[in-house]
């Protein structure tokens, strides 16, 4: 019966007295007009009266969008913006979908506390005293707050300054912990500050390109649309132990062992020393410590380690001798490099191997960390985390006073010394002496590594505020006040992408109920606080931007240079640094600028370092009792992160797989006695879950695979740390698989 | 005090703030007022659109380069927001293909409507809802013609229209034909990040391997002649097999058309052996209950007028004008006006129409071998054993022919032709409870006929619903490769 159900709700059209009705009002709902606005045809019942440009707030390649709204102001439906210089047109899909989870039923409309709808006057008196009566208790440490990669940078920044130097608060960190502290790190150490030297041209430039723990096809399809791009017919090389989307569109791909990549890059120093690859030129006039990293990869004889490294002699050959004859070599890294138990020395390996083959400040080359959230670099630089604002640092005098003078406030208001990481302040709770947590836009009980030590450590916190767009994620249920925040789209500011560039974003959308932007909220907060005055000059994010500037000049991420928002519009956004220049006024920048191309670096001396360490084996390896590797990363290109948002939008949802999937390799499978689409249990010594099995080869054996975005994965995961970045290592840990029918 | 003051209007002015609309736009509406005489976008996608219009011989079609699909899917977003269409709505998928045991391979699989040259849908639609476009071969769907009835769905091996709830009818990829004929590209060609689509112009040719599918594990392409090309440097692997091939998707049960189907076959067979009036007019009222409940099938019924339309090429047309016979022929039947042999004539002709329905979708479950057995079963079980609650001495033949009946339903399990094991899957999986109480009812109606006729005529009746069900819910459709 069920179209009889069906067609309860629907209408029943009267038939035209003509046999064939070849137009009509069903007809016609689907017809394309020209959209005007060079938009070419668009959907008649969604004509724009008028566009606005903004940036994506996914991802960090940071792709232009041209939103279509209604005579009200009021977005009604998005396309790719043709004109911006980083995606040419083309979003991917999360992109397409940017506007279907602002309208998503489980919206938080009014502050939550203890589960029950306030105002928000309440609601910020209860935040205020909580965490006053708390601080006055156990001291300025008992407090922490979690920021994040997803809000603007005015607005982190505001949260930062607000939380340390407004309420008095010394620990803060961001999500941004979980991706890009190992490539910040690395930068900082390599090459004085955490600069990512690339702009996307290069991805068309090299003739060489080598993808390290990187999924691009899926993970920035739009990075990888500059890949297509390139004319000089290049070879791609993907390190991955997965044959991924990338490694299929590769011309080699190494199925290296997990967390074998340090190993590998070592191989390939010794390898590129013993045949004289060396740009010598380069390493004498602009980097140091090359003597000491010569000496130590003598021990790394590529032949003695192929078995370690699961690469046969032809593969490393074919491998090294095309990274000796690249001209104009890049190399590209995410999350497989970036969450690893050695993560920061292996960034810095494949760092070293651009310097000593002078593949850096150069078209086409570069070591190249791709960042994930679409603010995360923002966050580096403003979020006064890890970093006092603006990439100083807590601990030097010089950077206090300097920022204190900048932002206008008393310089003893700003903490001598640095914060906590994330891993450390969710130690701090179960130790007890972090009692009070704020966290913003982010979903540890999802994301968490071992996520079941965060859920148990938050039941220990006196006061747990979540600001979040939705009171439903998982780990806005365990707050005891949650903040009903604007998503993006709106409110308006900065983001920074992947390669450095500042673009600026619209409100385009009618928050629900009460829900404020983050920014709107941080000044109600800094009132009630009573740190208001303090943040007089903070009135809204352009204002900020103004104040950013300031706190900029100097560094190597300064951006005295952008006059204002409409000059980063203009300018089809603006890569950072832009300095100030008296002469010459509004003038456009270059749109892809790369650093480094005069050969100084932002160390002391200015050369680039080597750094290095010896690999070790990761801490859980496999055994008889769990004995596969379990890898986690994206599984699909239309879902993000914990799905808070990716996971409203029905079209999205249809574009990956309905259940947890587990990839196997059918041999392992066989042995096992498991079949295709069967359930299993996958179990860790942390946790155990179901998934579904799906067989494919694409996994080694020994080796199996889930997509990061279901909740369960991250009970398995194992609490292991880069000691250098404190970044989790979510892909290499032991499990169980058994069948579950 | 006033500090307190100061604290709540400023929650209000900024609610106030928060909820004001329309400064984005005020700013930069101004750089695109003009008037483009071409889309921005053009710049990017003219070379992947034909410049010249198709000749005769020719048609427009998608070509799809697998080198560079990556598995992104804006194509799918792009076509759900350019097409402005529901909420899970999208004319273009994209599935996953996989290698085997010992191949690591994948590839991502997208694809709309193929626009075949002989489209399956047009000429299984029995109100002519469908055109293929003599200009440019775009199979067109005329959303206002449609009744809803979804036999396209069930015809299309591709899995291409799509029933729209709200709107009781069906609707699919026109291959933005007005893009087409303003000279842009369509939305997924346009949206597509690595320029893998493209609309080509084809010849109709004989081609020299018609036989071959457009993909391992497709139907063979002489069906309906898809006209998408996948192109690609390295060919798609023989032994690649769908993502979803092991869990093949458990069809819909269509209730009206199981009623319409057991009833109407009842009714031929109720007359076939109609011992008495009461056989006669139970056949008649059958036939009413099981036509009439074919209406409820439908998302338009009140357009379904038109349903002698495609009875050129529609077996469902044809079989809507056999009912439409029937019912006055059982009618005429009951009250002795006509002769046994015409009302069961035109009974016969009907049932023959129905299986014709099914076997022309080309659906392995559906086989003419498979399909005439279980109708033509169904009128003569129910028939002879309507037949033996009021004559015992039918009731060994109708338990002798139950018992052939389920033989030959249970001989399915044992094809070893590679096509029905997505059946078999469904048949020994989900459907497993419903096939086992098929069959159990199937032999109680079977053993308590011998014993009390009446009891193993209900039952048996059923069992043949059971049957239907199942007839319905595991014809596993030819799809193209999904996702889960």
């Amino acid at each position: 019966m069920e179209n009889a159900r069906k067609r309860m709700n629907m209408k029943i059209q009267f038939p035209a007295m003509t046999f064939r009705e070849i137009d009509g009002p069903l007809t016609h709902e689907l017809v394309r007009e020209p959209g005007r606005f060079g938009l070419g045809q668009v959907p008649v019942n969604r004509r724009p009266v008028a566009i606005a440009k903004s940036i994506c707030g996914f991802c960090s390649t940071g792709c232009g969008l041209k939103i279509h709204l209604d005579e009200k102001g009021q977005a009604i439906n998005l396309t790719a913006d043709t004109d911006y210089p980083v995606n040419l047109g083309m979003a991917c899909p999360k992109g397409w979908e940017s506007l279907t989870p602002l309208s998503a039923p489980d919206r938080a409309v009014a502050p939550l506390l203890d589960g029950k709808e306030v105002d928000w006057d309440t609601a910020l008196q209860v935040f205020c005293r909580k965490f006053e009566a708390i601080m006055d208790q156990h001291g300025r440490e008992s407090v922490a707050f979690l920021s994040t990669g997803q809000i603007m940078t005015e607005e982190m920044a505001f949260l930062g300054a607000l939380a340390k130097f407004g309420m008095g608060m010394i620990h803060g960190d961001g999500n941004t912990r979980q991706c890009m502290a190992t490539a910040a790190m690395a930068y900082k150490e390599s090459f004085g500050f955490d600069a990512p030297p690339y702009t996307y041209a290069d991805f068309e430039e090299s003739d060489v390109l080598v993808f390290i723990g990187a999924n691009p096809c899926i993970a920035h399809p739009i990075m990888w649309q500059r890949v297509e791009r390139n004319h000089h017919s290049p070879e791609i090389i993907v390190i991955d132990p997965r044959k991924t989307e990338t490694a299929m569109a590769a011309t080699q791909h190494l199925a290296i062992k997990p967390k074998a990549d340090l190993t590998l890059f070592y191989c390939l120093a010794n390898w590129l020393v013993a045949h004289d690859s060396l740009n010598q030129d380069f390493i004498k006039a602009h980097t140091s410590g090359f003597e000491a990293f010569q000496e130590f990869v003598k021990d790394y004889a590529p032949e003695k380690y192929l078995l370690e490294l699961g690469l046969s002699e032809k593969q490393f050959d074919k491998f090294a001798n095309s990274i000796a004859a690249g001209k104009r070599i890049s190399f590209w890294w995410t999350m497989g490099v970036n969450q690893g138990h050695q993560a920061t020395r292996t960034a810095q390996a494949i760092i070293n191997i651009a310097l000593m083959t002078g593949n850096i400040g150069r078209p086409g080359t570069g070591a190249n960390s791709i960042t994930g959230q679409c603010n995360a670099m923002g966050s580096r630089l403003f979020s006064n985390t890890t970093n006092l604002i603006g990439g100083h640092d807590f601990t030097n005098a010089l950077h206090r006073a300097k920022v204190a003078g900048a932002l206008n406030i008393p310089v003893e208001r700003i903490p001598d010394k640095p914060s906590l990481a994330y891993d450390q302040i969710i130690q701090g709770i179960e130790d007890g002496k972090i009692k009070g947590l704020w966290m913003i836009a982010t979903n540890a009980a999802h994301s968490w590594i071992n996520q079941k030590r965060f859920k148990e450590a938050a039941k220990k916190l006196d006061f747990f505020v979540v600001q979040d767009m939705y009171s439903t994620t998982e780990t806005a249920q365990l707050a005891h006040l949650i903040l009903p925040a604007g998503g993006w789209g709106e409110k308006e500011g900065t983001f920074i992408n992947s390669e450095r560039r500042i673009g600026v974003s619209h409100k385009v959308s009618r928050a629900p109920g009460q829900a404020l932007a983050d920014f709107h909220i941080f000044r109600l907060i800094a009132e009630y606080w009573g740190c208001g005055p303090m943040f007089r000059a903070w009135t809204s994010p352009e204002a900020v931007f103004q104040l950013l500037k300031e706190v900029s000049r100097g560094q190597p991420c300064e951006i005295t240079g952008i006059e204002d928002y409409a000059m980063i519009e203009h300018s089809g956004g603006i890569q950072w640094p832009l300095v100030q220049k008296s002469e010459v006024r509004s003038q456009k920048p270059e749109q892809e600028r790369r650093l480094f191309e005069d050969g100084g670096f932002f160390t002391d001396d200015g050369k680039a370092r080597f750094v290095f360490e010896a690999p070790c084996a990761p801490p859980e390896m496999p055994d008889d009792e769990f004995p596969f590797v379990l890898l986690t990363g994206r599984g699909s290109s239309t879902q993000w992160h914990t799905q808070s948002r990716t996971g409203k939008s029905a079209i999205l949802r249809k574009l990956h797989t309905s259940q947890l999937q587990i990839d196997l390799h059918p041999l392992d499978a066989k042995n096992l006695g498991v079949r295709d689409r069967e359930k299993v249990r996958v179990s860790s010594r942390r946790g155990s879950i179901t998934a579904e099995s799906r067989l494919t080869a694409t996994v080694q054996r020994g080796q199996v695979f889930l997509p990061m975005h279901d909740a369960a994965v991250n009970q398995l995961t194992l609490s292991v740390f880069d000691p250098v970045s404190r970044q989790p290592s979510y892909k290499h840990c032991a499990v169980r698989i058994e069948a579950a029918g | 005090m006033a500090a307190l003051e100061h604290r709540e209007s400023l929650i209000d002015s900024l609610l106030a703030e928060q909820s004001k609309m329309g400064t984005a736009a005020a700013c930069f509406s101004e750089w695109h007022d003009s008037d483009q005489a071409e889309p921005l976008q053009s710049r990017y996608y003219r070379n992947l659109i034909p410049f010249k219009k198709p000749e005769r011989g020719e048609q427009y079609a998608f070509e799809v380069n697998l080198d560079q699909c990556t598995g992104c899917k804006a194509c799918v977003t792009a076509c759900h927001s350019l097409n402005g269409l529901d909420d899970n709505e999208s004319w273009r998928d994209v599935g996953l293909l996989l290698g085997d045991d010992y191949t690591p391979y994948q590839q991502t699989i997208t694809s709309a409507c193929h626009h075949c040259e002989d489209p399956a849908c047009a000429n299984g639609c029995p109100v002519l809802a469908y055109e293929k476009d003599a200009d440019t071969g775009i199979v067109r769907h005329l959303d206002d013609q449609c009744i809803g009835c979804s036999y396209c769905i069930l015809k299309c091996p591709y899995d291409v229209p799509k029933y729209n709830n709200k709107r009781g009818i069906v609707r699919k990829c026109d291959m933005c034909q007005s893009r087409l004929s303003a000279g842009e590209a369509p939305a997924c060609v346009q949206a597509c990040p690595t320029s893998a689509i493209a609309i080509r112009i084809v010849e109709f040719e004989p081609r020299t391997n018609p036989s071959r599918p457009l993909l391992p594990g497709l139907i063979a392409s002489d069906y309906t002649r898809p006209t998408t090309r996948y192109i690609s440097s390295n060919p798609v692997p023989d032994t690649a097999d769908a993502a979803d091939a092991a869990k093949p998707r458990t069809e819909q049960a269509h209730t009206p058309l199981v009623v319409m189907l057991v009833l109407t076959q009842f009714a031929t067979g109720a007359i076939l052996f109609a011992q008495n009036s009461v056989m006669r007019w139970t056949g008649f009222m059958a036939a009413l209950l099981g036509i009439g409940a074919s209406v409820l099938h439908l998302g338009q019924p009140l357009k379904a007028w038109r349903c002698f339309l495609g009875w050129r090429k529609s077996w469902l047309s044809r079989e809507i004008m056999a009912f439409g016979a029937f019912a006055p022929a059982a009618f005429g039947f009951a009250l002795n006006l006509i002769p046994l042999w015409l009302a069961g004539v035109v009974g016969l002709t009907s049932v023959f129409c129905s299986v014709m329905v099914y076997v022309d979708t080309r659906r392995p479950f559906w086989a003419a071998r498979w399909t005439a057995p279980r109708f033509f079963g169904t009128t003569l079980l129910t028939g002879v054993a309507f037949a033996a609650c009021f004559d015992a001495s039918f009731a060994t033949v109708a338990a002798i022919h139950g018992m052939v009946k389920l033989g030959w339903e249970s001989l399915y399990l044992s094809s070893d032709d590679p096509r029905d094991h997505r059946s078999h899957r469904l048949l020994l999986g989900p459907l497993r409870e419903l096939h086992f109480a098929r069959f159990i009812t199937g032999l109680l109606g079977i053993s308590l006929m011998l014993s009390s006729p009446i009891a193993g005529f209900i039952c048996l009746m059923t069992g043949e619903f059971l049957e239907r069900i199942i007839f319905f819910r595991a014809a596993a459709a030819w799809k193209m490769p999904g996702n889960a």
